[in-house]
């Protein structure tokens, strides 16, 4: 068929479940079990569905099966939005991943402004190490029998389990299966940490005790305001509700089948609210500025985040809807007995779908603005604001600072901050960190104008590449691209390049950036090529933004890292540390050490408009010890009762041991 | 030249034995009306390999030690829990080192009982369970040929092994599936110990199952023993948050054809698929179509390494063949965890002085959250686990000093917790024990065990001011800070041997 490109459909319906069928009947959505989403078209989707971002893979290994792949392209399916929503059908199965998958994904190309790349894959030959990219993340609807589904970041594939239940008070009722994958929060959250590994592959290496516990938290997070963006639902559930998001029918139940079907337990129900003994009625919870440090296991700690995030939710929701509450009750405040107004329904459902929207647009930005490891709370809210105020300067709704006391309210504070005002929290701009080096004494007034004119370097660097970057091309070219300027950035900072001006400032730069390049300042420990200390940039990647007055910008987003080996014991690390004559490399360490920044640069200006760094530089040997300390499970522990305290040395550990740290935090037994 | 092990004045003298990472402790208390000591004795085993670093590192050593300083006769033994690490020094299959030695007395926790309808159920259930395992890790060796599934292999062995017990545990389907699928016990190396130690108490005095709630005396003596666990609750022992009302009852293991169990016992490619078969193809079938070729592929298929490509569709870093077998994995620490929460935590307090020394064995958080659901009541008077915690001057730190095993709280949280011990003047003279061998623990497994947990053990510390026993420390340190006359009255106390460690807490 000779399709003229105006004549494809922008645009792909297809049916979902609004929720598991097999919990429906805990939960009052029962009647609207059917919703119909629309996802971006794609051209020459193949069977499976396979598409540009995913491939879902239907194999069943416990049965020994694969089920036939399904072809959305067919014209049955066209013209009736895909298949019916079935339990017994695996296709629709595959339909309804697919789906979500692609809504997720969406979500995040627009706040990132960029299309979205799954993490590398990373081989290992001869002791060097290859870079792969994966254009597909894989999912694999019915890869377990058990009560879990998770991300796995050295498959690059989504794993959904099955699993029996028997109705408790029923009588010789056949058993019926819960399918983890017909469940849109579930594929959503596993679809967010495969994009957010994309994003930082190094979060999933866990310094402190928010690590681990933000990529549950971001995940429980999208979810959630995901689940807020369907309009009918958020419909049904107004109504029942009165307009009162706070009351437990919806939280509580949303939170609960999310974690009664991964086998999370109350984590997530508990961090949203409490039963209160007296009254017998579940309460939204109270936020509790002690909960950081009481808390460490991954779940309940990410259970503080969420909850923080959707204080802020409702104190927006509640303010944007004060008027039609006012106006329906006629200044009363109290609305009359019974079901509300359909009107005003859809009007609250609106209101409360845009602030879902707008807060899950602020939290997908913010990724974008936090350091590229040992990432916290903290880091994470001064993304927030920062993103925000890049892309909307004036603010109105006043989003940002709900945001700031949400999180004040939850105990929430961002490390080496002085105060929690805007100002205070924004990651500092390129020229004001050369300010306060210049007020310090590191950086003279004249090399700071000398480093303006390294500016023109900077677009010299990437102009040309970025002129071949066409956002609706290949994205493995795009891939490839990235990674040669990476390269030059790489060469830029570490020695300069021949090529370009002789009295290179890139390591003034480094300065500014947190690195450390001089080869006398960093200890041995230090990973260095050749006898400079290491940098690697970790990516670089393109972000074109629309900011809210409508202005085009494209930032350039690049993440570094500097790498030192630890050990768990100090005097070891004094004796490894320590200058030596020979030019010996250091032996293996027992723990990685990583530091470094995130930078955005404005292409159009060259100007560094951000710069996001790690709490110490790579030569800092508090930071270093503090992230010992987390390691051998001095400040808080999670796991099981053997491998808690993460006693993994790097050293004893086998080079290629199968690794699923998303997988064992899904399971019940941790406390 | 090893000797009775005499009991003070008044008081008890505990003895650590060192045989390697488990418990065995023997007591030590002056019988009423003279004569020889009244001798109690809590679990003896350890993990085979432990003991290679210790001084003494032969548990037949140990026991004959135990021969001596009793004149081979207890008056009480105590098992806490069927594990490994606890009975495997009662037991060989030739010459049991305990043939030798009389037994008056077993103290059991209710979960042995014979009778009791509960303990059936939970005993039938854990049976069930264990063979799953067995199955589990049956199958999972038949598809580690190298590599990564070696190790999910040796992970489940580890815990198998804690289930069956012995000194040189080796996996035996057959033996194990006929051990439990009928009552033939002896393939169980735990569960012969178990039966030596109570045939041998039936001649005498005979066993005792104790509940919660419980208190009694230790026989010739003016010691009481209180009991604060095992909770008679599924959910606590499960490590689990009572359920309440909730709907669901997961019994996913085994219910019905689709569950993990099924698919394991039905054997490779036999189980049910759980839909229609018309929409399935066997894996031999559909890997010769185009589409499964090219986006999963079978062994050799994708095989490309090199830099700066895009990864093949059909690479095998991608397939998932055997990752649903894992689910076994955390099967095996779920009954793992029930077990040690099966444990039977003691309470031992001394007459005139009111201190209390606390053995809690393996006890876990379920096990410890129902600590002070029932209070005791003595001669007409109300006791509270709480008051019985704070008056603890010994204590005998849970599973190796594990993460989940010793609580962390405040003096008012409304959970058991550490701080609830040693309150007060009690609290001038806290002293803990800590059976693990770090540094075995950490090397000789893989994933590495922490046991002791650092930041338990810090927490110990400060609240001991340094007085722990350790199995694989010679001698405490004393910590900077902590005064002379403290340290030297604590040493008084102590006697540091190669085989053991004595300490006595006085009675006045």
């Amino acid at each position: 068929m000779n399709l003229n490109m105006d004549a494809l459909p922008s645009h792909r319906r297809l049916r979902i479940m609004a929720v598991d069928p097999s919990l429906a009947s805990t939960l009052e959505t029962s009647k609207i079990n059917e919703i119909v989403a629309v996802v971006k078209w794609e051209k020459d989707l193949e069977e499976g569905p396979v598409g540009e971002y995913i491939e879902v893979v239907d194999y069943d290994p416990a049965s020994g099966v694969f089920y036939k792949p399904i072809d959305l392209d067919a014209p049955k399916l066209l013209a009736e939005d895909g298949l019916r929503p079935s339990e017994s059908n695996p296709q629709f199965h595959q339909q309804m991943v697919y789906t979500v998958a692609m809504t997720t994904i969406h979500h995040f190309e627009k706040a990132l402004g960029r299309v979205v790349f799954w993490s590398n894959r990373w081989e290992f030959e001869n002791g060097k190490i290859n870079d792969q990219f994966v254009r597909r993340l894989r999912i694999y609807p019915h890869a377990l029998r058990d009560q879990n589904a998770y991300y796995s970041p050295d498959k690059k594939a989504l794993l959904f389990g099955y699993f029996p239940v028997m109705r408790k008070d029923s009588k010789n009722t056949p058993g019926t299966l819960i399918f983890t994958c017909l469940s849109h929060d579930i594929i959503a959250h596993e679809v967010t940490h495969a994009l957010l590994d994309g994003v930082h592959p190094r979060f999933n290496e866990p310094t402190n005790p928010d690590v681990h516990a933000f990529h549950e938290a971001f995940s429980d997070i999208v979810a959630l305001f995901q689940h807020f963006s369907y309009q009918s639902v958020l419909e049904h559930e107004i109504q029942k509700t009165r307009g009162n998001l706070e009351t437990e029918t919806l939280l509580s139940q949303l939170a609960q089948q999310f974690g009664l079907a991964i086998g999370r337990g109350s984590a997530l129900r508990d961090a949203l609210g409490e039963f209160d003994h007296e009254s017998g009625k579940w309460r939204p919870r109270k936020p509790n500025p002690h909960a950081m440090d009481e808390v460490f296991q991954a779940h309940a700690r990410g259970g503080i985040l969420v909850a923080a995030i959707f204080r802020a939710f409702l104190l927006i929701y509640r303010s944007r809807t004060a008027d039609l509450f006012r106006i329906a009750t006629q200044g009363t405040g109290e609305l009359p007995d019974g079901a509300i107004h359909p009107d005003l329904t859809r009007r609250l459902a609106r209101e409360a779908s845009k602030c879902a929207d707008r807060v899950l647009q602020m939290c997908i930005r913010a990724i974008d603005y936090c350091p590229p490891v040992d990432v916290t709370f903290g880091d994470f809210l001064r993304g927030v604001i920062t993103a925000d105020l890049d892309v909307a300067p004036e603010d109105e709704g006043g989003y940002r600072l709900v945001f700031i006391q949400a999180f004040r309210e939850w105990g929430i504070h961002p490390r080496g901050v002085t105060s929690m005002s805007i100002e205070g929290l924004v990651w500092p701009s390129g020229r004001e960190v050369m300010e306060d080096l210049v007020d310090s004494r590191e950086m003279t007034n004249k090399t700071v104008d000398e480093m303006g004119k390294e500016k023109g370097r900077l677009s010299d660097l990437y102009s040309s590449y970025l002129a071949q970057w066409n956002l609706s091309g290949d994205r493995f070219g795009i891939w490839k691209n990235m990674k040669t300027v990476g390269k030059e950035v790489r060469k830029w900072l570490a020695d300069g390049d021949g090529i370009y001006h002789r009295d290179y400032h890139g390591d003034f730069y480094a300065k500014v950036f947190g690195l450390v390049v001089d080869p006398e300042v960093a200890p041995p420990t230090v990973n260095r090529s050749g006898s400079a200390p290491s940098i690697e940039i970790h990516s670089v990647r393109p972000a074109i933004r629309r900011n809210l007055d409508g202005e085009v910008r494209t930032d350039l987003v690049i993440e570094i890292t500097q790498t030192r080996q630890g050990y768990f014991d100090r005097e070891e690390q004094a004796v490894h540390d320590e200058r030596k004559e020979s030019d010996r490399r250091s032996p293996k360490g027992d723990f990685s050490y990583r530091a470094g920044c995130t930078i955005l640069i404005d292409v159009a200006t060259q100007e560094v408009r951000r710069v996001i760094r790690t709490t110490g530089d790579i030569a800092d040997d508090e930071q270093l010890d503090r992230v010992r300390r987390f390691l051998l499970g001095e400040t808080g522990a999670s796991g099981n009762s053997f491998d808690a305290g993460l006693a993994m040395s790097a050293r004893s550990r086998k080079p290629v041991s199968h690794n699923e740290p998303f997988a064992m935090l899904h399971q019940p037994f941790e406390s | 030249m090893s000797e009775l092990l005499n009991a003070p004045e008044d008081g008890i003298t505990v003895r650590m034995y060192r045989q390697g990472h488990g418990d065995c402790f023997l007591l030590a208390m002056p019988r009423k009306g003279g004569g020889d000591p009244v001798h109690l004795l809590i679990d003896c085993g350890y993990k085979p390999g432990s003991q290679k670093t210790l001084p003494a590192n032969n548990i037949g050593q140990i026991v004959k030690h135990i021969e001596t300083a009793t004149n081979k006769s207890l008056d009480v033994v105590v098992v806490t829990h069927e594990h490994q690490d606890h009975v495997n020094g009662f037991w060989k299959k030739t010459k049991p080192y305990f043939k030798d030695i009389t037994i008056d007395e077993a103290w059991l926790a209710w979960t042995e009982s014979p009778s009791d309808a509960l303990a059936k159920k939970l005993r039938k259930k854990h049976r069930d369970q264990l063979l799953q395992l067995v199955e589990a890790r049956n199958q999972m060796a038949g598809f580690a040929a190298k590599g990564d599934d070696d190790e999910a292999v040796k992970n489940l062995d580890e815990f198998l092994a804690l289930e069956f017990g012995g000194e040189d545990y080796q996996f035996n389907l057959k033996g194990m599936r006929s051990m439990l699928g009928a009552t033939d016990i002896r393939k169980s190396t735990n569960k012969q110990a178990m039966k030596l130690i109570m045939d041998k108490a039936d001649q005498n005095r005979g066993v005792s199952y104790l509940n919660p709630g419980d208190s009694l005396m230790i026989p010739g003596t003016e010691v009481r023993a209180y009991i604060f666990g095992p909770p008679r609750s599924e959910d606590l022992l499960k490590d689990e948050d009572p359920k309440g009302d909730e709907e669901f009852h997961f019994q996913r293991e085994f219910a019905g054809q689709f569950s993990f169990g099924a698919a394991l016992n039905a054997g490779k490619g036999n189980a049910a698929s759980p839909f229609r078969k018309s929409y399935a193809d066997t894996s031999g079938r559909a890997l010769q179509q185009t589409f499964f070729k090219d986006h999963y592929g079978k062994a050799g298929d994708g095989n490309d390494r090199r830099d700066q490509i895009e990864s093949p569709g059909n690479a095998g870093w991608r397939r998932i063949d055997h990752d649903w077998m894992r689910s076994a994995e955390n099967l095996a620490l779920k009954l793992n965890t029930g077990i040690n929460n099966t444990s039977l935590v003691i309470a031992f307090e001394l007459p005139r002085s009111g201190r209390v020394l606390l053995f809690v064995g393996d006890a876990q958080r379920g096990n410890w959250l129902s600590w002070d659901d029932q209070d005791f009541t003595v001669e007409g008077e109300k006791v509270t686990a709480k008051d019985l915690m704070g008056r603890t001057v010994l204590y005998k730190v849970g599973h190796h000093c594990s993460h989940n095993a010793t609580l962390d709280g405040d003096p008012d949280s409304d959970y058991p917790n550490l701080s609830w011990m040693g309150k007060g003047s009690f609290g001038e003279e806290f002293t803990a024990m800590i059976t693990a061998v770090e540094k075995w623990a950490l090397t000789k497994n893989n994933p590495p065990w922490r046991h002791p947990l650092p930041a338990i053990r810090k927490a110990l510390e400060a609240k001991s001011q340094g007085r722990i026993f350790q199995t694989d420390i010679d001698m405490p340190e004393k910590p900077e800070g902590v005064s002379e006359t403290i340290w030297t009255a604590f040493l008084n106390s102590s006697d540091f041997e190669k085989l053991y460690f004595d300490f006595t807490v006085r009675d006045q």
